[in-house]
């Protein structure tokens, strides 16, 4: 059982897919069937050469066993073949060529579904196989792989590159790292050196359908092995309820006898709150989003800032900063939440990179690591017993619990109705950052266990919890009102074990200075584009619009990110986009001269507007 | 849905087909059709997946003997195993894939009506064509998935990779695919 939760059930693809309004149930009944089938004559002829092949004797006869094959598949067979009613008798030989091939539903039916609009044309661009492939050998685990000789391109790297900034350079998508590493045989990309040549896709990579803007990925460092933490130095917090909006904060500026850090945040109240992080190590920015459960557990007693991306590259990128002279620049950019950052100094690393490899998630097989004890109190508790491992904390009264996970929520099987109401950002991809409960009381603190109590009422919250492995989070609770603090409550993190983000993070909303900077060649349809620069923080276009006062009106894709600094061109006419220039797709000239121009965010509020040149 | 067999169901077949041919046949016409749609939507047309899925067989037929059922779900993780060691060396032995494939090569979907077959295959070449598209993994998992019938863990097991990893592929393959189909759709519209 303990892996099955992982296991989204068809029925729940099924689910989603409906509830997507992807396809519709008929849809999914027809289209069901789509699934190759063997040829009669075929099954038959291979079934016959098959068994003249079966070696008379495999195994001793002593050991035989005598249980009637079709006794074992009769109970399962019967329901299997919706035509045969009856369980199939002991001797029964007949065979089952009519038995009926259950398809895939949903997956075939999505598919299907917005497949079957279009049209019929088929054109197999692609076979699934591509040279670069990483093809792994059937007994060993060696792989053997072919380096992609039709990307001519040869990239070197340099010193201090890294793989991001590569893929960026020649507008590799995140998308595509997967690909273009396996065309490299790059495994492991931590395993890249300076001088190592790179093979690069002539443009992008074959399978590029949809280009997302690139994001810069910060530079990884490794942590080559677990520093020693000391929790015992800086220690700043700022309270940012007093200036919710606030933009930017310097936090700390680290002394620079300090060889390193290790960097925690924390969000003690408020909803997920996305931090954008800069920390500056020597000439190298890295910056990032970051939420509180991005932090990593290095060992028991130091936390670390991981970055996140959207990007299983970096899932694990464990940001330490490890120059002589760090700066952190913490930016809450949404609501109110208190930053506690803690700065321990670690021993000197090198910084080199290292990434993970593609597609590897961290390993966390959670034990059963909440126990629980029906209670046999008045009040009808259950008490829940957390081992160390898994929290670290200071006693308080109370504590809050937060049910966090960043397992994909259709991969999480179905969360109890109960609860849906209580799942904040249940629509966000990424996360299930939740606080299904208010307060519960430690009964007990034990070197070894976190023993609360939880009113029955909740526990079957717990349970659940439970039975998914779900990591949980525990936090010191603090009351809204306190939130003022002007004391730092004990920097106690509570934490837990972080799993990683499988999707693409969305961006929060951020405050940018995004204007409108040049309307060129109004009236003629070659040259009319509209062009937008964001002068403030990396901000996600997704939903903006751009209008004019006739009524026309683009609207920019699910995710357009234009990063700080970043212009983009928003041609009137047809064309494919690129990062840097989009196409409205008119055929005729939309500007007049004089003619005011409007950007406005996904709400509807203008952000910015300009007036057409000559 | 695929109908697994439940772990002793199939703990006891696999151990009876190992000296019983009569098993063995059960076996394999519960294992074929799934078989079969994984080689089919890996290889494209019917006369490679057929030699594909013979070879597997046979394969599976000599070295059954040796096979040991250690836990749940082993057997359809050796037997993928097998299939899917058999795509790759596919794969490799091709030096060019064609770019496209007639339909009269494409294999049979089930249909209760004749007037759909067409549709049909032409539905198979539309999937075959977007799973195509999927990075190479994610073709992997998400054909073991949904036309090999097999569970993340036995996929893991298949592929040598974290079960967590494999249900990051899938659900990221599927959003692909709806991705995919989206933009067909655009595209055509």
């Amino acid at each position: 059982m303990s892996s099955n939760h992982h296991d989204l059930p068809p029925e729940d693809v099924e689910r989603l897919l409906v509830e997507q309004h992807l396809v519709s149930r008929e849809l999914l009944d027809d289209l069901a069937s789509a699934v190759p089938q063997a040829a009669p004559s075929f099954r038959q002829a291979l079934e016959d050469r098959l068994l003249s092949h079966y070696p008379t004797t495999i195994i001793p006869e002593g050991s035989k066993k005598t249980m009637p094959i079709d006794t074992m598949l009769g109970r399962d067979m019967a329901r299997h073949v919706p035509t045969e009613h009856a369980p199939v008798g002991p001797h029964s030989r007949a065979p089952r060529q009519n038995q009926k091939f259950y398809v895939p539903l949903t997956l075939v039916a999505a598919m299907l579904a917005l497949a079957l609009v279009g049209i019929i044309v088929v054109q197999m661009n692609r076979h699934p196989s591509e040279p670069g492939y990483l093809v792994q050998a059937e007994t060993d685990t060696a792989l053997a792989c072919i380096v992609r000789e039709d990307w001519t391109t040869i990239h070197v790297v340099q010193e201090g590159e890294t793989l991001a900034f590569i893929a960026q350079q020649y507008e590799i998508a995140l998308d595509e790292m997967d690909e273009w590493l396996a065309g490299n045989c790059v495994d492991d990309p931590a395993s890249l050196s300076v001088g190592q040549t790179l093979r690069v896709p002539p443009s992008g990579i074959a399978t590029r359908t949809l280009r997302p803007t690139f994001t810069p990925i910060p530079p990884i460092m490794p942590i080559p092995s677990i520093p020693t933490c000391h929790f015992s130095t800086t220690r700043e917090a700022v309270d940012l309820f007093s200036e919710p909006h606030v933009s930017s904060i310097r936090l700390a500026s680290l002394p620079a006898e300090q060889q390193g850090v290790v960097v925690e945040i924390r969000q003690i109240i408020g909803g997920p709150v996305w931090h954008r992080v800069q920390v500056e190590i020597t000439n190298t920015i890295v910056e990032g989003w970051l939420r509180e459960h991005d932090l990593i557990l290095l060992n028991p007693e130091c936390f670390s800032i991981s970055l996140i991306a959207p990007d299983p590259l970096l899932q694990q990128a464990q940001i330490t900063a490890t120059a002589t002279q760090q700066a952190f620049d913490l930016t809450a950019t949404r609501q109110p939440a208190m930053i506690v950052v803690t700065a321990t100094p670690v021993q000197p690393m090198n910084m080199t990179a290292m990434a993970v490899p593609q597609g590897v998630l961290p390993t966390f097989t959670p034990p059963d690591f909440l126990r629980l004890t029906p209670s046999l109190t008045p009040e009808a508790s259950i008490r829940v017993e957390i081992p160390r491992d898994y929290v670290w904390l200071s006693v308080n009264d109370t504590v809050r619990v937060f049910v966090h996970t960043l397992l994909d929520p259709a991969l999480i099987p179905s969360i109890p109705e109960a609860w849906q109401d209580r799942v904040s950002h249940a629509d966000e991809p990424m996360a299930l950052f939740t606080d299904l409960i208010g307060a519960v009381h430690i009964v007990q603190v034990t070197d070894d266990v976190l023993v609360v109590s939880v009113p029955e009422s909740q526990a079957d919250i717990y349970r659940w919890i439970a039975d998914h492995h779900v990591p949980i989070i525990l936090m010191p609770l603090l009351e809204a009102d306190q939130a003022s603090f002007g004391t730092i409550p004990t920097p106690t993190p509570v934490l837990i074990r972080p799993v990683l983000p499988t999707v693409t993070p969305l961006l929060p909303p951020a405050i940018a200075q995004v204007e409108i900077a040049e309307i060129v060649g109004a009236g003629d349809l070659s040259a009319e584009a509209v062009v937008i620069r964001n002068n403030g923080d990396t901000i996600d276009l997704g939903g903006w619009t751009l209008q004019d006062s006739n009524g026309h009106r683009y609207t920019f894709g699910e995710v357009r990110r234009l990063f700080s600094g970043a212009s983009l061109t928003i041609n009137t006419r047809a064309g494919t986009d690129t990062p840097v220039v989009s196409y409205w797709g008119l055929d005729e000239a939309i500007f007049s001269p004089g003619e005011w121009v409007y950007l406005l965010d996904a709400t509807g509020n203008t952000i910015a507007s300009a007036q057409a040149g000559e | 849905m695929y109908k697994n067999l439940s772990a002793e169901q199939e703990r006891r077949l696999v151990e009876q087909a190992q000296r019983d041919p009569d098993a063995f046949r059960e076996l394999y016409r519960h294992y074929l059709p799934r078989v079969y749609a994984y080689i089919a939507y890996r290889v494209g047309t019917v006369f490679d997946t057929e030699d594909l899925v013979s070879e597997v067989f046979l394969r599976v037929v000599e070295s059954l003997g040796r096979f040991e059922y250690r836990s749940e779900g082993a057997f359809a993780a050796w037997l993928f195993r097998i299939a899917f060691s058999r795509v790759q060396q596919f794969y490799r032995e091709q030096a060019r894939l064609p770019d496209s494939l007639p339909l009269d090569a494409m294999p049979d979907i089930h249909v209760d009506s004749p007037d759909l077959a067409l549709m049909q295959k032409e539905t198979f070449a539309r999937l075959y064509a977007l799973i195509g598209q999927l990075a190479p993994r994610r073709q992997e998992v998400i054909t073991l998935r949904y036309f090999g019938g097999l569970r993340n863990q036995e996929i893991a097991a298949v592929l040598h990779l974290d079960e967590r990893t494999v249900a990051a592929h899938l659900a990221r393959a599927l959003r692909d695919l709806e991705r995919l189909c989206r933009k067909e759709m655009e595209n055509e519209a």
